[in-house]
């Protein structure tokens, strides 16, 4: 029982420290946005978080929309609803699934990646040849691509909203036989200012979610290749659970409480 | 003559284990200290240290007789400017080109356009015996000891007073190594920087280190030319090395 209670606390002891270091090191990435010298890094990295995410997104929101429609018409036809399947697939996009969604592709495809560059840095000595330039690691590595993923979330998930709905409307209007006018109409019926304005909330704290966990899991990556590999797959899984924590959290505070 | 570093006292501890204990040297202006012990002595630790990388350290370190740790950003600045590394895998930024590399100082400090930073890059590639083609090159494409001469050539582009050197011949074959070991000791005549250089390399030490500090699990165990301990010291290690270094 005390070996228990001790493992328990070490778990939760270590909980507290990850977070907290993840919460400081947020805290200091945003606050050197304003310290980033080198502008076309940042342009450089919307190009890969956002640019080249842009494919991917497209087609995983395009099906969600299809398959959110065939899943819920056949069902509300026999009530004869189903148009509302359109307001079912904007009302779950722009909420739920559109930020998760992206949040995941992105912190699958970018989180890996930005883990094994930063951790190749560490184990190289690349961070501590700009620490003795004179260059902020933070400031220099991790800031860029904080406003990066600050422009290309949000840009994602808008993106993905009206390509969800478009696929949403190709099985509703094509193979169900809901009226394409009406389809449409149903789409943006029921969602408010409020809907598109937690949604981009919600984006924007995933971007930084993982932006920050990544980069904390390079900064700290040690032991050859096997640590690199090692800090890209803590980076992609943290990622993962923190970005559904804080979609509970958020979604908890402004739909529920 | 006026010290350009001092360190006192110095203690530097990873968890329980205690790697550097109570060290304690001046450096003066011009000198090329060489810091020499066996892998895993704490040599590379301490220059991490006096750099400012390594931040959790008991005891006093002073550059230009600034205590580092009481610097603000501008003072850190200026001691940054006039301090060059050269990293023991070179730590070449990999999606940087050479010249890039080399000028990564002016590109990141100053408005210099590119132009004018690649220009300087070249010259002072050239000055160290690489050929105008290599600048556009990735660090990818460089052999050891062009990546070594690249690494050297970002250290000095600013000009600095002090440079760091840690194992510069590590991994390179004999003749590329002693290639290198001149080109430190003219950099050092040509440039007049004060040198301070970690090794476990003896020849390398016997060649361009005026002075030895030797080091053995964390501590300073002796210190001087290499004729001096050559002659008084029955250290067992300097005696190993002066066996090898002839």
């Amino acid at each position: 029982m005390k070996k228990l209670i001790e493992l328990l606390g070490g778990k939760f002891l270590f909980l507290i420290t990850y977070v907290g270091d993840i919460s400081i090191l947020s805290f200091l990435s945003l606050k050197k946005i304003f310290k980033i010298r080198i502008k076309e890094d940042i342009l450089k990295y919307i190009n890969e978080i956002g640019a080249e995410s842009m494919s991917l997104v497209g087609i995983i929101a395009l099906f969600t929309g299809m398959v959110l429609v065939m899943e819920t018409a056949h069902t509300l036809k026999k009530f004869g609803a189903e148009m509302y399947s359109g307001s079912l697939v904007s009302i779950s996009m722009i909420r739920e699934l559109g930020p998760v969604l992206i949040a995941l592709i992105v912190a699958g495809r970018i989180g890996a990646s930005i883990a094994a560059e930063i951790g190749v840095m560490k184990i190289t000595e690349q961070i501590d040849a700009l620490s003795v330039m004179g260059v902020d690691p933070i400031a220099y590595l991790i800031s860029p691509r904080i406003v990066a993923g600050l422009v290309s979330l949000p840009a994602l998930f808008i993106l993905s909203f009206f390509i969800s709905i478009f696929g949403g409307f190709l099985v509703g209007v094509f193979t169900v036989g809901i009226s394409s006018g009406v389809f449409l109409y149903q789409s943006f019926k029921y969602i408010g200012i409020k809907d598109f304005l937690i949604g981009l909330f919600k984006v924007v704290v995933f971007s930084i979610i993982i932006i920050n966990i990544s980069s904390y899991h390079g900064i700290n990556a040690s032991g050859g290749a096997e640590g690199v590999g090692k800090a890209s797959t803590y980076a992609v899984v943290s990622s993962f659970f923190f970005i559904i924590l804080a979609n509970l959290i958020i979604t908890g505070l402004f739909y529920f409480v | 003559m006026k010290n350009i570093i001092s360190v006192k006292n110095l203690y530097v501890q990873f968890g329980n284990k205690v790697v550097l204990k109570d060290i304690n040297f001046d450096i003066e202006k011009g000198e090329s200290i060489v810091i020499i012990g066996p892998s895993g002595c704490g040599k590379t630790v301490l220059i991490k240290t006096i750099l400012g990388i390594i931040k959790s350290y008991k005891g006093e370190i002073y550059i230009w007789g600034k205590n580092i740790k009481n610097l603000n950003e501008k003072e850190t600045k200026d001691i940054k400017e006039n301090i060059g590394m050269v990293f023991q895998n070179s730590a070449l930024f990999d999606s940087l080109s050479v010249w890039e590399n080399v000028g990564f100082y002016y590109l990141y400090h100053t408005k210099k356009s590119k132009e004018e930073i690649k220009k300087m890059a070249i010259e002072i590639l050239k000055k160290l015996g690489l050929d105008e083609d290599v600048i556009d090159m990735m660090p990818e494409q460089l052999s050891g000891g062009m990546k070594k001469r690249v690494s050297i050539a970002r250290a000095l582009i600013s000009n600095p007073e002090i440079i760091f050197y840690d194992e510069p011949t590590t991994g390179l074959d004999p003749i590329t190594s002693q290639g290198l070991t001149e080109l430190i000791k003219k950099i050092h005549n040509d440039f007049n920087t004060t040198d301070i250089t970690v090794t476990h390399d003896v020849k390398l030490a016997k060649m361009i280190g005026k002075r030895l500090i030797l080091i053995d699990n964390g501590k300073i165990v002796e210190s001087g030319t290499y004729e001096e301990l050559k002659e008084k010291s029955n250290h067992p290690l300097i005696r190993s090395y002066i066996e090898i270094g002839g």
